[in-house]
């Protein structure tokens, strides 16, 4: 981690000027985000009104928001949201943290290229497609893993496992990390190689085994990347979607059923789409994820000094 | 240095931009005017349309028409162009088409009614047709048609756009009808078991049982079922399409009953009965395991695969795609679309998708009549949007029209620029030019046409499109878990009775 | 105290190459993986190949035929497509990578006021996004809709790289720019002499999300443009083959639906199996700065 000089702060107007062509820099960056995330932010506004394609904008207060949370169906989906996405999120990282830490271990180059490639690969299909061949393999008619299972006597019978209440969070989860678990190593493995060799070498040399190293010089040099990669994603937890969407059907709603979703259901069937009401579920999802980051933020910054901003 | 003009071109892009913002905050609260403006526009111009056809006889003939389509009419690719030519030759009109991609279609259409910046003419489903027309979107063309030469022609089969009206009044137009699924056996599979085609439903039950107990494969392997089906009930109207022999007379949705009064068919007991049938076939194994969770192409798939024997699917041109990927693995097999069982009747066809005048276009008689009159003109009109462009999408020879590759994907023959021919619902003054039709296609067309009726007409208003999602979704759970849970028949209409009852009340009394 | 340099040639130096009962492990659980891993991708890649694909779990083809793949490669149609893929793809990556930096750049700069406002701002976009509609009616008022540039433009401002960029940005020493500054650079001196070409690692991992993000588009395509002629390669892709709605139509003479539908899953994730190993050399190695040594 850098560190800060230690000068006492010169006055405002000095600093102003000394940075004066850094805020040049960042005028590209204000930009844009001025007219593709500032500008259509407006548009939020709509979550207070209702707006169909037929109707202009008509102001209707918090009713969008009564009617997502007053159905039944939205307690359960939210909660689903949460445990799914939550559970995605650390078992995800996790994983590809892990497997980032065995890559960097493999010794011939040509065999780490071959499984760096290899396994980021599952992230270019898409979930449709995804979906498709996990349902074949994991059929209970002659399904791949079924008849592997039987076979080895783990289970009597085949087990139909994306219509199983008990069994679909399982699937999910799994699905999740063979196809995602890849893409995540890219950040990690490209942090684990800015990491001095020489540290490793002195580590060596006073005698520490692997796991020591790894305690005491890999994962303090990921701690920083993971938290970041944590606490972003964070933002986006309401937002699990199409994942669900390709893997759900209707007798796993009770476990399966996530916010978006939901709402997808909701639009689907009502053929004037009230922009409004999707507007206003986008601003709920927001206010979660936006206290989410906060909350992470200020927790980080107690634990290790530092946050995200 | 390199980078230094690449930041100053984004500074100038960054510029640039900033100064189109200035006309921004003109546009955007135009947005919000112009829908309203047409909402007020539409009543205006039903009260004054049916005083100027009937003073004079006088439309006038546009000069461009704006037309936003979805995957369903022919794409630039296939020959867009040529067609748009053609048409201008027939008519002297400027056809203006916006193609949009099938999945997004309904998200643009929004987008583009919110906007204020509409087409003349959209295409719409059903569903989405009964909607936008009481939001007051779309033009009122029942004087048009009514004072029509194609009415009056007698051409055409006035049931279907009988079926559009809404209110007494028409707002959309179908050259075509809606199609609907017949099912589809594996003739190998009857002959090598010794079955006939199934009249009942006993005996359709027994060739599926035969086909799921006695090796209809002969591979030794105890690994077909009977039926598949891509849900037990489908996700839209008309909800039974999947497994109709199963579901019989039931339908599971709100309808209107002869004597005017609505009801919700799922609370009948037509629809108890038809949840026992699939109950008890489900737990006899004769209907797909899976098939909760199949996908519409996991279903060809399986069917295709000889999995199956049986499959619902649409009639008319799928049975020839349907036969020939069967031939592909099972050289020998072939495939034949059956009339409706006697306890079923008739097999459903649903309300077909519409092209519609939008309230916001100029000259909606002008429209109707050069437009929609010339997709069902008998001659060339028809010709024109049903097989295209000669020499582009089709050939002329001694016997009549052949079709060509479709000039986008070589290796597939052209099927038709908008209107299927084999589902058109006028007739030709003369005859249908193509030379001939594959025998498939024209038989399971004529079997579907022989046992078929129309679908109940689908409605749509404020209380409807406030409870529609949950209401889809208590009923496709209580199915599921009917069917293929533990949830036995009483149950469930219990469980349905105790979620759904208010809203079912609700919905029922601003019907009737 | 722990300086992460980037150095030449990261990897031979602090490995031992003795083959301990760790590596063997290590060896031994990443066959498993890959084994695990590649078996539903072997999957389409069979059927890719395989005449009669049967519905069902193979994995050796039942009849060997590259039709599929003849099929997907001859129709030209999907060329343009492609091209216009690649387009947007180079341009957002550019764009995307040339913003990402400058802003990263700026928010390590501690001294400077303004910061943490600036870094509230940037990620407050990142967790309040409008709807379809207002971004549908700015885009449409910009006069962008049915352009390229309504794909590559809000695309290559993403905070969420941003941050991550500014993280391995944070990895610099202060010495190195101290001693910069006292050699009289400019901020855009240092920027370009010191920060972009100890970044390699960054830049080739975020330039490589860029990419696949860029790569991968298809909802905003299939929304702002409308013109067929600027359609990109994954929605072709999707509409010509991959669509229950055109293989309606499709009379595919002899060829299994189900082959041409793999091969060409398998033709539309051929660029990122190739663009990674190309980007995988800037992982392993760095410039030596042995010279900043305290």
């Amino acid at each position: 981690m850098a560190t800060q000089p230690k000068v006492a702060k010169k006055p405002l107007k000095v600093r102003l000027y000394t940075y004066r062509w850094f805020y040049l820099m960042l005028v590209p960056v204000f930009i844009f985000v001025f007219f593709f995330n500032y500008l259509p932010m407006l548009g939020i506004r709509f979550a207070f009104y209702d707006y169909t394609p037929f109707k202009g904008p008509t102001w209707c207060g918090m009713d969008n928001f009564t009617k997502l949370l007053s159905n039944a169906q939205f307690w359960s989906a939210f909660s689903n949201t949460w445990i799914l996405s939550v559970g995605k999120l650390i078992v995800n990282t996790f994983a590809s943290v892990l497997l980032s830490l065995l890559i960097n271990e493999i010794a011939g180059i040509h065999l780490k290229k071959f499984v760096q490639t290899l396994v980021y690969l599952p992230h270019f299909l898409s979930w449709v497609v995804v979906a498709s061949i996990f349902s074949i393999i994991l059929s209970p008619q002659n399904g791949f893993v079924n008849d592997i299972l039987v076979t080895l006597g783990i289970l009597d019978e085949p087990v139909y496992f994306l219509a199983d209440t008990k069994a679909w969070r399982w699937v999910f989860f799994i699905v999740n990390v063979w196809k995602d678990t890849g893409w995540g190593t890219v950040i990690f493995l490209a942090t684990l190689t800015g990491i001095s060799p020489e540290l490793y070498e002195a580590a060596r040399m006073d005698g520490a085994t692997r796991t020591q190293q790894m305690k005491y010089i890999t994962l303090p040099a990921l701690a920083d990347t993971i938290i970041i990669v944590l606490i972003l994603n964070l933002a986006k937890i309401m937002n699990l979607f199409e994942s669900v969407l390709v893997m759900y059907n209707p007798k796993v709603y009770g476990v399966a059923d996530v916010l978006q979703t939901y709402v997808y259901r909701q639009t689907l069937t009502t053929q004037v789409p009230n922009f409004g009401y999707s507007t206003a579920v986008g601003l709920f999802r927001s206010l979660i994820g936006c206290a989410l980051v906060l909350g992470c933020n200020w927790a980080s910054k107690k634990v290790r000094g530092r946050g995200i901003i | 240095m390199k980078l230094s003009s690449k930041k100053f071109f984004s500074l100038g892009l960054g510029g640039l931009l900033a100064f189109s913002m200035v006309g921004c905050g003109s546009s955007s609260s135009s947005t919000s005017a112009s829908p309203e403006a047409s909402t007020e526009a539409t009543p205006a111009a039903s009260s004054e349309a049916p005083a100027e056809s009937a003073a004079t006889d006088e439309v006038v003939k546009p000069e461009k028409i704006s037309m936003m389509v979805n995957g369903t009419f022919c794409d630039v690719a296939s020959g867009q162009a040529d067609v748009v030519n053609k048409y201008k030759e027939l008519t002297g009109i400027d056809l203006e088409i916006t193609t949009i991609d099938h999945n997004s279609y309904n998200d643009q259409l929004a987008l583009a009614f919110a906007s204020g910046d509409v087409a003349d003419v959209v295409i719409l489903s059903a569903e989405y047709y009964a909607a936008y027309a009481t939001q007051g979107a779309l033009a009122d063309i029942t004087s048009y048609w009514e004072a029509s030469e194609t009415k009056a022609s007698g051409r055409i089969d006035e049931t279907y756009i009988d079926s559009l009206y809404i209110d007494d009044t028409l707002y959309a137009f179908t050259p075509a009808r809606g199609n609907g699924c017949i099912t589809y056996l594996r003739q190998d599979w009857l002959d090598k078991l010794g079955l006939a085609v199934p009249t009942t439903y006993d005996e359709y039950i027994k060739v599926l049982e035969a086909f799921t107990t006695q090796d209809p494969d002969g591979n030794g392997q105890n690994d077909t079922y009977g039926v598949t089906g891509a849900g037990i009930i489908s996700t839209e109207a008309p909800w039974t399409n999947y497994l109709p022999e199963f579901w019989q007379d039931s339908y599971p949705d709100f309808y209107e009953k002869e004597d005017g009064t609505w009801v919700d068919g799922f609370g009948e007991q037509a629809t108890a009965d038809a949840l026992q049938r699939l109950k008890d076939a489900y737990s006899a194994g004769i209907i797909d395991m899976e098939v909760t969770t199949n996908k519409t192409s996991a279903c060809r798939d399986k069917f295709y695969n000889g999995k199956c024997g049986a499959f619902t699917y649409w009639a008319g041109k799928w049975n020839m795609t349907i036969d020939e990927n069967v031939k592909n693995l099972f050289p020998d097999a072939s495939v034949v679309a059956i009339p409706a069982i006697a306890e079923l009747g008739s097999y459903t066809e649903r309300q077909s998708p519409v092209i519609a005048i939008t309230s916001k276009c100029e000259n909606p008689a002008g429209v109707f009549k050069y437009l929609f009159e010339t997709m069902v003109d008998g001659g060339e009109g028809q010709t024109l949007f049903s097989y295209g462009v000669e020499g582009v999408q089709y050939e002329m020879g001694a016997d009549g029209l052949t079709q060509l590759a479709d000039p986008e994907t070589k290796d597939t023959t052209f099927s038709t620029v908008f209107v299927d021919p084999v589902l058109m619902i006028a007739d030709w003054t003369d005859k249908d030019p193509i030379a001939a039709r594959d025998e498939r296609i024209s038989t399971s067309n004529d079997t579907f046409l022989a046992s078929s009726k129309l679908a109940p007409v689908i409605v749509s208003n404020d209380v409807m499109s406030n409870y529609a999602a949950s209401l889809k979704d208590i009923r496709t759970v209580i199915v599921s878990e009917v069917v293929t849970g533990d949830m036995t028949v009483e149950e469930g209409m219990a469980s349905y009775q105790e979620q759904a009852g208010s809203m079912v009340e609700e919905i029922l009394a601003s019907l009737n | 105290m722990k300086s992460k340099v980037a150095t030449a040639s990261a990897d031979s130096g602090r490995k031992s190459t003795k083959i301990d009962g760790f590596t063997i492990l290590n060896g031994i659980f990443f066959l498993i993986t890959c084994i695990i891993i590649i078996i539903p991708l072997v999957k389409v890649f069979v059927d890719s190949i395989d005449a009669k694909a049967a519905y069902g779990m193979n994995l050796i083809p039942n009849e060997f035929s590259l039709s599929g793949y003849k099929l997907v490669l001859s129709t030209v149609a999907l060329y343009k497509p492609f091209f216009i893929s690649c387009v947007i793809t180079v341009a957002g990556t550019l764009i995307g990578l040339i913003l990402c930096t400058l802003g990263a750049y700026v928010l390590i700069q501690f001294d400077m006021p303004g910061r943490t406002l600036f870094s509230y701002m940037l990620l407050f976009t990142m967790i309040f996004q409008a709807g379809m509609v207002p971004m549908y009616l700015n885009m449409k008022s910009l006069g962008l809709t049915n352009t390229l540039w309504s794909i590559i433009l809000p695309g290559s401002i993403n905070i969420y790289n941003l941050i991550l960029m500014r993280n391995f940005f944070e990895g610099i020493p202060q010495s190195l720019f101290e001693s910069a500054e006292i050699d009289g650079c400019t901020p855009m001196g240092i920027f370009l002499k010191i920060v972009l070409p100890l970044s390699k690692a960054a830049l080739a991992s975020i330039g490589l999300m860029f990419a696949v993000y860029f790569w991968n588009e298809y909802t905003n395509v299939t929304i702002y443009i409308n013109d067929s002629n600027l359609q990109n390669f994954q929605v072709k892709l999707r509409s010509l083959i991959l669509d229950d709605q055109s293989l309606a139509a499709a009379t595919s003479a002899g060829i299994f639906q189900t082959t041409v539908k793999n091969a060409a899953i398998i033709v539309a994730i051929i660029p990122p199996l190739v663009i990674y190993p190309i980007c995988q050399k800037y992982f392993v190695t760095g410039i030596n700065m042995g010279a900043v040594k305290e």
